[in-house]
């Protein structure tokens, strides 16, 4: 472990507050980071707030739920994108050839 | 092995760093795995692939959907399917590998195709013409109007979407027979082996379709450009007002055909026959004792572009004639330097002196072949009128001018009204057209629109056509010479004034067989070297016509002359613009020449120019549509191939051997490492 993992608790919590809210801004990859990086302080201390639990957990499920609307998403478009005539053109950077 | 050390003991070179072995050895590898030198890339390209000069099936569009053939790049083991045998063989085969069928033209079917497809083992299609010619093949639609199907033979394989490449091999010259003699001895190498002994002759096919769903789509994303062509319009006229009381006869062909190849479409029957009777026509008239421009009435030679893809170029024309409104005299977004109207952006607008309610009928030549592939010219045939009215005066007046002609025309019998053809515009709008054809009833040509009408175009005999066609374009042509003077049908005509059946026999001869002939060389910048030209109409563009609109219109020009400077007045060096030749003219057959003779726009009715988007845009879908996609390459290619266990045993010790390369790279230098830290 590093010198923050190992640091206050406080300073763990307030890390892991600015990363869950953060991720409010459109950022799902701060969740996961998040999830990923407190899970296993989490694991290893006992002395942390239930708040740094709550927050990573809150992450990871926000994350998930990211994904799963990216992944919905990028069916729809893919399979839609040519229904959807000018304004899927408009929402592509590269239009395959011949497809 | 010496160690390098024993080298420098003798004194040869001094490494300025312990790290320099290491790095020439690194030098030596790259030099060794980099790209290889172009000439050297070409030798290995044509060392193992032989590129043949095939016929592609290429993808067209329209607003409902696309027609054709895509290809994401495909290949396989030549595999031949000569007969119902060989199918069923290849069907019941266990072969895992993926083939490419080489099949004769008889054998492309819809049901042939479909049950390839569905072994799950076929990869693309190649296509011969094969021993035996099918006794009817239709790739077009079988026209049904009110349930009559004008062309039973249709199977409308030309209007089917294909997600395998499929090519033909055909003879389009002596020289081409070359293709179709390579893939035969491959496909009949890979048949001795029992498709099983590898290394067997394969073929890799590029011709990746960019356009993509339907044509709105693909004009949007630049990847289809519209279909078309230009049609031409002319006349013996030098002016043509709409204020003139002078009624208008138009005389109609259609300027073009189709096929399933593009590249193959020639369309004896389809077009060229009544082309060439409209060519002819137009000249005998040019050569009349009475000059045409005294005549009573105006006669208009028109040949019409695209009419196999909804009719694009006599729908618009006639469309034109009716509607067209120039909305802006510039405009920027025009890319015509010489802009008659710059929104719609035209080059000429003479059209619009053609006043509609001036036309007083519309005679079409369209299929006036007779028989195909007869062995003697035949004799006394009789060919019909089909009129857009109960009683037609035109059609009379042929039946009077043919009576004792070789063709005998006559109006046909029954009620399916007009066959599919270019007057269908006109007459839909009133104007009395009369259609003169081979068949009273359904088509008598079972090769409609196919590679097959006129085909083997390399020992194409002209002669045998000429008499039918020309007794024809001789009875059109009396007629149009009286009628245009208001004269009976009976009236006297000149002696020895007729069509020229030498100019009927000599374009047949360009358009099928030769289209380097002195007809054709004649015309400056036309095609030089080619034998056959596709009858394809091609993709629309302000500028180029296609090889056939040109030459017909240069000929044209050259015939209705109205201003001519001397014979050999002019030369590829020597043009119009010098030694004082009449201003205005064109120099054609080394004659300085200006005649009423015009291009007219052919692209779907569907399809207008949007200026605010900057490209075509699908305006009335239930009108043309039809655009063609644009690609990159169509490239085909044959060579060996091993089985696939080889070719994985070729992966795997590539593999090996890169990864042996770099543990021994790694191991090199390190030991050179440590014997220069020794050192």
């Amino acid at each position: 472990m590093g010198k923050f993992e190992k640091g206050p608790a406080e300073d763990i919590l307030s890390v892991c507050k600015k990363f869950f809210f953060g991720g409010f801004l459109f950022l799902p990859i701060l969740w996961l980071i998040n999830f990923v990086y407190m899970y296993p302080i989490i694991r290893a201390r006992n002395d942390l707030s239930h708040d740094v639990r709550k927050y990573a957990f809150l992450s990871l499920a926000g994350a998930v739920l990211w994904l799963l609307i990216l992944i919905t998403w990028g069916i729809i478009f893919e399979t839609q994108r040519d229904v959807w005539g000018v304004r899927g053109d408009m929402l592509s950077v590269v239009i395959p050839k011949g497809r | 092995m010496l160690p390098l050390h024993s080298h420098r003991s003798h004194g040869h070179w001094r490494p300025s760093s312990p790290s320099f072995p290491s790095f020439l050895l690194l030098l030596l590898l790259v030099f060794l795995v980099r790209a290889p030198h172009p000439a050297f890339a070409d030798l290995l390209d044509t060392t193992v692939y032989q590129a043949l000069d095939l016929a592609p099936c290429t993808r067209l569009l329209n607003a409902s959907g696309v027609i054709g053939c895509q290809n994401f790049g495909a290949s396989g083991v030549l595999y031949a399917i000569d007969t119902s045998d060989d199918l069923a063989s290849f069907v019941a085969g266990t072969q895992k590998d993926s083939y490419v069928a080489v099949v004769p033209m008889a054998m492309l079917t819809t049901s042939t195709i479909q049950t390839l497809r569905n072994t799950g083992k076929l990869s693309a299609i190649v296509v011969t013409p094969g021993t035996l010619l099918p006794s009817s093949s239709s790739p077009f639609t079988p026209l049904a109007t009110s349930g009559f199907e004008w062309n039973p033979n249709g199977t409308s394989l030309s209007f089917q979407s294909f997600d395998i490449p499929i090519y033909a091999a055909w003879p389009t010259s002596n020289a081409s027979q070359v293709n179709i003699d390579a893939i035969n001895e491959a496909v009949a190498y890979n048949r001795d082996k029992g498709y099983n002994g590898y290394p067997m002759y394969s073929a890799d096919f590029d011709g990746l379709m960019y356009a993509q769903r339907d044509s709105d789509t693909c004009l949007r994303r630049g990847t289809c450009d519209p279909v078309g062509s230009v049609s031409i319009w002319s006349s013996h006229s030098r002016l043509i007002t709409p204020s003139d009381t002078k009624p208008i006869l138009l005389v109609a062909a259609a300027l073009d055909a189709a096929s399933f190849f593009h590249d193959l479409a020639t369309g004896l029957d389809t077009h060229v026959a009544g082309l060439v009777a409209v060519m002819a026509v137009a000249e005998a008239m040019a050569r009349s004792p009475t000059s045409p421009t005294t005549f009573a009435k105006h006669i208009l030679y028109t040949t019409f572009a695209a009419e196999a893809w909804s009719r694009a170029g006599s729908e618009r024309f006639a469309r034109d004639l009716r509607t067209f409104t120039c909305v802006k005299d510039k405009d920027a977004a025009c890319p015509l330097v010489n802009q008659a109207c710059g929104r719609p952006c035209v080059a000429n607008t003479e059209f619009r002196n053609v006043s509609w309610g001036n036309i007083e009928s519309i005679l079409e030549l369209s299929q006036i072949l007779g028989p195909l592939y007869p062995t003697s010219p035949p004799s006394n045939l009789t060919f019909y009128t089909h009129s857009s009215s109960a009683t037609s005066s035109l059609a009379s007046r042929l039946a009077a001018a043919s009576a004792d002609a070789l063709v005998r025309i006559v109006p046909a019998q029954g009620s399916n009204g007009l066959p599919p053809s270019s007057s269908g515009a006109f007459a839909r709008n009133g104007v009395p057209a009369v259609v003169v054809v081979e068949h009273s009833g359904a088509f008598t040509n079972s090769y409609y629109n196919s590679e097959l009408d006129g085909y083997p175009y390399t020992t194409f005999n002209a002669s045998l056509y000429t008499p039918t066609v020309c007794s024809v374009a001789s009875s059109t042509a009396k007629t149009l010479w009286r009628l245009a003077q208001n004269l009976d049908a009976n009236a006297t005509l000149p002696t020895g004034w007729d069509v020229n059946c030498t100019v009927v026999r000599d374009w047949l001869d360009c358009f099928v067989r030769n289209f380097s002939c002195p007809l054709v060389t004649g015309i400056p910048f036309s095609v030089s070297g080619a034998t056959h030209v596709s009858h394809y109409s091609g993709v629309w563009n302000y500028y180029n016509p296609n090889p056939i609109a040109y030459v017909v219109s240069n000929w044209l020009t050259s015939t209705l002359a109205h201003t001519k400077g001397p014979a050999g007045g002019c030369n590829a060096s020597s043009p119009c613009s010098a030694n004082g030749n009449p201003s205005g003219t064109s120099c054609i057959y080394n004659q300085c020449v200006a005649a009423t003779v015009k291009y007219h726009y052919a692209y779907g009715t569907g399809l207008e120019y949007d200026f605010d988007k900057g490209y075509f845009t699908v305006v009335d879908p239930a009108q043309g549509t039809w655009t063609e996609s644009r690609w990159y390459s169509t490239r085909f290619r044959i060579f060996m191939a091993t089985s696939r266990t080889i070719q994985g045993v070729e992966v795997a010790v590539g593999l090996a051997l890169t990864l042996a390369s770099g543990a021994g790279m790694w191991w090199t230098r390190r030991w050179v490492n440590e014997k220069m830290k020794q050192a």
